[in-house]
């Protein structure tokens, strides 16, 4: 009897020791110190290799004839055999922004400057700040006051695009009606130059009566507001003509609601995809098509100068197309259409 | 037979006891007590922090919740940004908080988030126009279309002629749309009431100014004589630059703090509609909703109309037009 | 106890194994539970504090480089010419120190892991940065961050508020990841500010730091605001529902209960900006390992139970059940069924206890038998007596008429012989003794040497020796010794022979015993069949040998023991010697004779 008991005694300290055994094997908590590791920053740019061609990049603001233009510059610089860097700036289209986008890139210190000016009269300092710092700078699609101080101005001529939009009207009303006018943003070098146009193309013929003219400030939205507050008041025009198809597509978003298409046609310049497009079913009267792939060619043209050191022209313009159901489908143009 | 009985007693208590005694032991010490940290944690997710209405939602909030002490709330913003708020609600799912509150322009745009939230057990207030329609628990609307007839009528009553700068906020959004058609609703049928005019401010003040010089109306003819605006932002800022010009419209906002001392105490800002931000009748549906109790499915908030002018004692001066 | 005692033994053990099992593992389990868990919980505290030591020492060493390269910026020329101004100069010096400012800017932006973000603004309400536009109405000089930086007129940090005003151009996201460190500018020779700085630093380094520390399996950390609100925290149900006025009580390893599980606090405060680290860990799955431990100790004892039970059952099945078979065949055998017998397969105590009973019953048995033997006999030789009890009163009267016949016919010869057979008579009947004394027996021996003479005549003569001392006559003998052997000598011995036949009686008493022998010159006993006489004394069966002898030798060893009784020597041709051990039987009284003479 006494060694039964010693026997299991005996068991009971084997198993005890067996529990605290296999309890050690729950993972304690380990330590692991870390180092001081390098922490990356999230949103904020890298430093600036030299050996690329760095352009700052400054918009008007978001608007869709921009958008096209930065799909080409993008595209094109895949296609150079150079290493392009584009810093891309929102200027809001607020001058004072403009400004110290451009005086950013200025201490930034990049190889060239493309401007899209939101204002005509005000980035003066702008230019004088590029021009201090030794910074060629380009004026994209309208020019600024100061423009003879800049590298050079690729784009079209607007004045051009309002003329050959009148004509466009012109044709359309055959020689009469009444036209409500929707305007860019207003001190811009497009809104002035087509303004102008319109003046003068308008005031050619006198049978044409403007009843309305309001800036949409190339606000789709905006636009669709004026015009829909316009019809909402009685005031429903021939023709609206719109100084870009962005607004364009507002105006005839509001007047397709009203079921006013048929009497109140719309035309925009641009050449936007969307108005294109639009032109084609039947919905837009017509458009000015703005060759953007040629003019981002005279960008490029004007990049290869300058790296080699030379100074490139003043101006660089390309002209505007037409855009109506007529020839729209014209081969010639097709392959521009799709920029 | 009884000594067996005895054994079997005893034996049974101490099995028993050994066992009550290990059971206790094996269970961590005090597991009756109650949870430490707070009760209820609500989250309210904001499409920005950047209008009044936005602040003063989440200051009513904030001054609702500090009433209890067993509530936490959490804020976040999404700086305008759609896909930041929804993955903000889902972030809210993951910390498993009681209840939710969100508010946007267009509430339908976040509908995935906000299934995913209901699905996930939450209990979800909305605030929405009169218009709005999605699936939560409370739906908070606020009648922008009334809102929109309150102005019409005001401005109806006490003055004519007159000639409308109407100043919208963002035209997509729903609730800009039921003002402008309960302002109109009002004023269309007055043959005497002009509006010709509507510039879209998108609730910022710089944009308001710039909108109002470039688009000419400062040299409208005829005069602008009433501004119908939006917001307070943009309300302001016409009253800044039509003052600027040395004109004084009358001007009417939609929204601003009920103090009215967010809106500079001019000749020319005339009146606000004081729009309940919601954010106490928000606090106290997600109060009811986290007690278990029942709530109705939707409500719309009260509006107000409040004279600036006798800002001091606007409650005593309330027209309340509801 | 005494309920214990009276337990079955099966029963007992159980009972014993269970409570030692169970006794321990209630006192490791207490034991177990009270040290491990103060001292897991101590070390898991350690632990996170040694991580939260980490991360504040990241934390700082980040906030002193930022502060230092904000100091650097602070004290250059450019931005002191900048807040010197009275309005933004747009002049060529204007610009020139404006772009200086900015590289100087860019730089330290760039220079810096953390800082995204610097504007300067001057006390006449304009500024500049490279990241950042203003974008209100309202005069710069009344956000938040310049008038406490003024009025306090130190390195402020703050979070940005709610629709700060400074935005950024790019990534124009929340502030939520932002904390803005603003100080003022002071010209030379200046004790009023003439200007501040904003400098906005990227938390997400904070948020690295906190993710890549290792908190054990179940632990996280986050940043605590010295206002309550959170700064950075991971996404989890716990953070919450913490409530930031448990800080404020208590010190720093305290313990709170949510969602049901408990956590532990562990936290230490940051100098710069005034936050605090807070660790936070599940109590219940860091001391899991001791929970999972209990478990492991209840499964294990109910398994030790078990396997207590079944060694039990083996346990009695060695011991318990043999003495319980041990106990029910006592019983048998208390109750006279003594042909029982206890199997027993195992050599232990048990084993050894059964065969000792065994033994036992067999020889209770043998003992019994005996003792029926001895009661048979007893009876018999009383059957016997008593029937020689019934003729002695006749055969005296009759002898003694044959003796005055007789002696009236002067027959000595038949005198002698009838005095002869009543003393043979008297001794045989001895009043019913069974002993008597040694002058006694020879006494009859001699009557009936006597008598056989006469009808032997010539063949027989004999000779008596007496044992010396006359008080050793007096010793008590079993009667009847002497005149078996007599008997058989004469009748194997001396009627075998031709002539001279002699007989010697003989008694010597040694000092432990009385040796009668009677030796005669006969033929004597072959070795074989002498040795069929001892086979017969041993093995006490009379079947070979005469019964006189025999029954001589039976009641003696009976009597006395086997070391008595009687001894045979002879010699084939020579003689034969009867010899009989007796031994000294204390002195008796003689009780009255009844014969006579």
């Amino acid at each position: 009897m006494r060694k039964s008991i010693l026997l299991s005694l005996l068991c009971c300290c084997i198993w005890i020791l067996l529990l605290l055994g296999s309890c050690t094997n729950s993972t304690p908590i380990t330590s692991s110190p870390t180092e001081d590791s390098d922490v990356q920053q999230s949103g904020k740019e890298d430093a600036i290799y030299e050996r690329m061609f760095v352009v700052g990049v400054s918009w008007q603001g978001v608007t869709p004839y921009g958008n096209r233009m930065k799909t080409l510059l993008i595209k094109f610089a895949e296609e150079a055999d150079y290493e392009i860097r584009f810093i891309w700036m929102d200027g809001e289209n607020n001058a004072e922004k403009q400004i110290s986008q451009i005086e950013n890139f200025i201490a930034h210190k990049v190889d060239l400057i493309l401007l899209n000016p939101c204002s005509y009269y005000d980035l003066g300092s702008a230019v004088n700040a590029a021009n201090d710092a030794g910074i060629p700078l380009i004026t994209m699609i309208t020019r600024v006051y100061e423009q003879e101080r800049c590298t050079s101005f690729v784009g079209s001529d607007h004045k051009e695009s309002a003329l050959v939009q009148g004509t466009m009207v012109n044709d359309y009303l055959k020689q009469r009606g009444t036209i409500a006018i929707l305007e860019g943003t207003v001190g811009i070098d497009a809104q002035l130059s087509r303004s102008e146009g319109y003046k003068q193309v308008l005031g050619q013929n006198p049978m044409l009566e403007v009843i309305a003219s309001q800036p949409a400030f190339w606000e789709q939205d905006e636009a669709y507001v004026i015009v829909e507050n316009w019809i909402h008041n009685g005031i429903c025009p021939d023709v609206i003509m719109s100084q870009s198809d962005s607004m364009a597509l507002g105006a005839l978003e509001a007047v397709t609601e009203a079921g006013l298409e048929k009497q109140i046609r719309v035309f925009g310049i641009d050449g936007d995809r969307e108005a294109v497009q639009s032109v084609r079913d039947g919905g837009m009267e017509g458009t000015v098509f703005q060759d953007a792939y040629s003019q981002i060619k005279y960008v490029f043209q004007c990049f290869d100068i300058i790296r080699n050191g030379g100074v490139p022209e003043k101006e660089y313009l390309v002209p505007f197309i037409a855009l109506n159901k007529d020839n729209i489908d014209d081969e010639k143009i097709q392959s521009k259409l799709q920029y | 037979m009884e000594r067996i009985r005895k054994t079997r007693l005893i034996g049974g208590a101490c099995i028993c006891i050994i066992l009550i005694s290990l059971w206790m032991v094996m269970r961590p010490f005090g597991f009756l007590n109650p949870d430490d940290g707070y009760r209820y944690v609500v989250g309210v997710c904001q499409q920005n922090l950047q209008t009044d209405i936005q602040l003063a939602f989440k200051s009513d909030v904030e001054a609702a919740a500090a009433q209890r002490d067993d509530v936490n709330v959490l804020f976040y913003s999404a700086g305008g940004d759609l896909e930041k708020q929804m993955q903000q609600l889902r972030t809210l799912l993951e910390q498993r908080v009681d209840c939710i509150i969100v508010s946007a322009e267009s509430p339908e745009s976040l509908e995935p988030a906000m299934k995913e939230v209901l699905d996930g057990g939450v209990s979800l207030i909305v605030m929405g126009t009169n218009k709005s329609q999605v699936a939560c628990d409370v739906l908070i609307r606020t009648d922008y279309f009334e809102i929109g007839k309150a102005a019409g009528t005001y401005f109806l009553q006490h003055s004519s002629p007159i000639c409308f700068l109407e100043i919208q906020g963002n035209p997509r959004v729903q609730r800009i749309r039921e003002l402008q058609m309960g302002f109109r609703s009002i004023i269309d049928d007055v043959p005497n009431i002009l509006s010709p005019y509507v510039i879209v401010g998108y609730d910022s003040y710089m944009v308001t100014q710039q909108r109002i010089v470039q688009s000419g109306m400062i040299d409208a003819m005829p005069p602008i004589t009433g501004v119908f605006a939006h917001s307070s932002e943009m309300a302001l800022a016409a009253a800044d630059i039509f003052k600027t010009y040395g004109e004084y419209p009358r001007i009417l906002s939609v929204g601003g703090k009920t103090d009215g001392n967010s809106i500079a105490v001019g000749d020319s800002l005339e009146v606000v509609i004081s729009v309940p931000s919601g954010g106490a009748e928000a606090f106290s549906f997600a109060e009811e909703l986290m007690g278990g109790k029942t709530v109705p499915n939707e409500y719309t908030l009260p509006i107000t109309l409040l004279n600036v002018k006798d800002s001091e004692n606007s409650s005593a001066c309330q027209e309340v037009l509801q | 106890m005494k309920l214990f005692d009276n337990l079955k033994l099966k029963h007992k053990i159980i009972v014993s194994f269970l409570a030692v099992i169970f006794s321990t593992l209630a006192v490791l389990s207490v034991s177990v539970d009270i040290f491990f868990r103060k001292a897991t919980t101590e070390l898991a505290d350690q632990y996170t504090l040694q991580g939260i030591g980490q991360v504040i020492n990241n934390i700082e060493s980040h906030m002193e480089n930022a502060e230092n390269l904000i100091d650097m910026v602070s004290k250059d020329s450019n931005i002191l010419e900048f807040i010197s101004w009275n309005s933004y100069r747009r002049d060529a010096v204007g610009r020139a120190t404006c772009a200086n400012l900015r590289n100087v800017l860019t730089n330290a932006v760039e220079n810096s892991t953390d800082i995204i973000g610097i504007a300067v603004v001057n006390s006449h309400d304009f500024y500049i940065s490279n990241e950042m536009y203003y974008n209100s109405p309202s005069p710069i000089l009344m956000d938040d961050w310049y008038q406490s930086c003024i009025a306090n007129r130190e390195l402020t940090i703050s979070r940005p508020k709610d629709g700060r005003n400074f935005q950024y151009y790019y990534n124009s996201s929340t502030m939520d990841n932002i904390i803005s460190i603003a100080k003022p500018i002071y010209l030379p020779n200046s004790t009023v500010p003439a200007g501040a700085m904003l400098v906005d630093i990227d938390t997400s380094f904070m948020q690295k730091t906190l993710a890549d520390t290792s908190w054990g399996k179940t632990g996280f950390a986050y940043i605590l605001g010295h206002d309550g609100d959170v700064i950075v925290s991971p996404v989890n149900n716990v953070v919450p529902r913490i409530k930031h006025t448990w800080f404020n009580e208590n010190n720093s390893g305290f313990q709170k209960k949510i969602n049901n599980q408990v956590y532990e606090f562990v936290y230490a405060d940051l100098s710069m900006p005034q936050w605090t680290v807070v660790g936070v860990f599940s109590l219940e799955s860091t001391l899991k390992p001791i929970s999972d431990f209990r478990i492991y100790m209840g499964l294990i004892s109910l398994a030790a139970a078990l396997s207590a039970t079944i060694v039990v059952s083996i346990f009695s099945r060695t011991i318990v059940n043999p003495i319980l078979s041990l106990n029910s065949l006592m019983r048998k055998a208390a109750d006279r069924k003594l042909d029982v017998r206890f199997n027993a397969r195992y050599t232990d105590e048990i084993g050894e206890l059964g065969r000792s009973f065994n033994i036992m019953v067999e020889e209770i048995n043998n003992l019994i038998e005996i003792v029926k033997m001895e009661q048979l006999s007893k009876r018999k030789a009383e059957l016997q007596v008593l029937q020689e009890q019934i003729k002695p009163h006749f055969l005296y009267n009759t002898f003694d008429t044959i003796h005055w016949i007789a002696k009236s016919y002067g027959a000595t010869e038949i005198v002698d012989i009838v005095r002869a057979l009543t003393t043979i008579m008297r001794v045989g009947l001895s009043g019913g003794r069974d002993c008597i004394s040694i002058q006694n027996e020879f006494d009859h021996a001699i009557s009936y040497l006597t008598i056989q003479k006469i009808r032997y005549g010539e063949k027989l003569s004999y000779k008596i020796s007496l044992p010396s001392p006359d008080e050793c006559r007096e010793l008590t003998v079993q009667k009847l010794i002497l005149q078996p052997l007599i008997e058989n000598a004469l009748y194997h011995g001396i009627k075998n022979r031709k002539s001279n036949g002699v007989l010697l009686v003989k008694a010597v008493v040694l000092a432990d015993k009385v040796v009668f022998s009677v030796t005669d010159n006969g033929y004597g006993i072959p070795d074989e069949r002498l040795e069929q006489i001892k086979q017969s004394f041993e093995n006490r069966n009379h079947k070979h040998t005469g019964y006189g002898l025999f029954n001589v030798n039976e009641r003696i060893r009976i009597s006395y023991g086997q070391e008595y009784g009687v001894k045979i020597f002879s010699k084939v041709g020579y003689y034969t010697k009867v010899e009989v051990h007796h031994p000294i039987m204390p002195l008796e009284k003689e009780e009255s004779e009844r014969g006579t003479d």
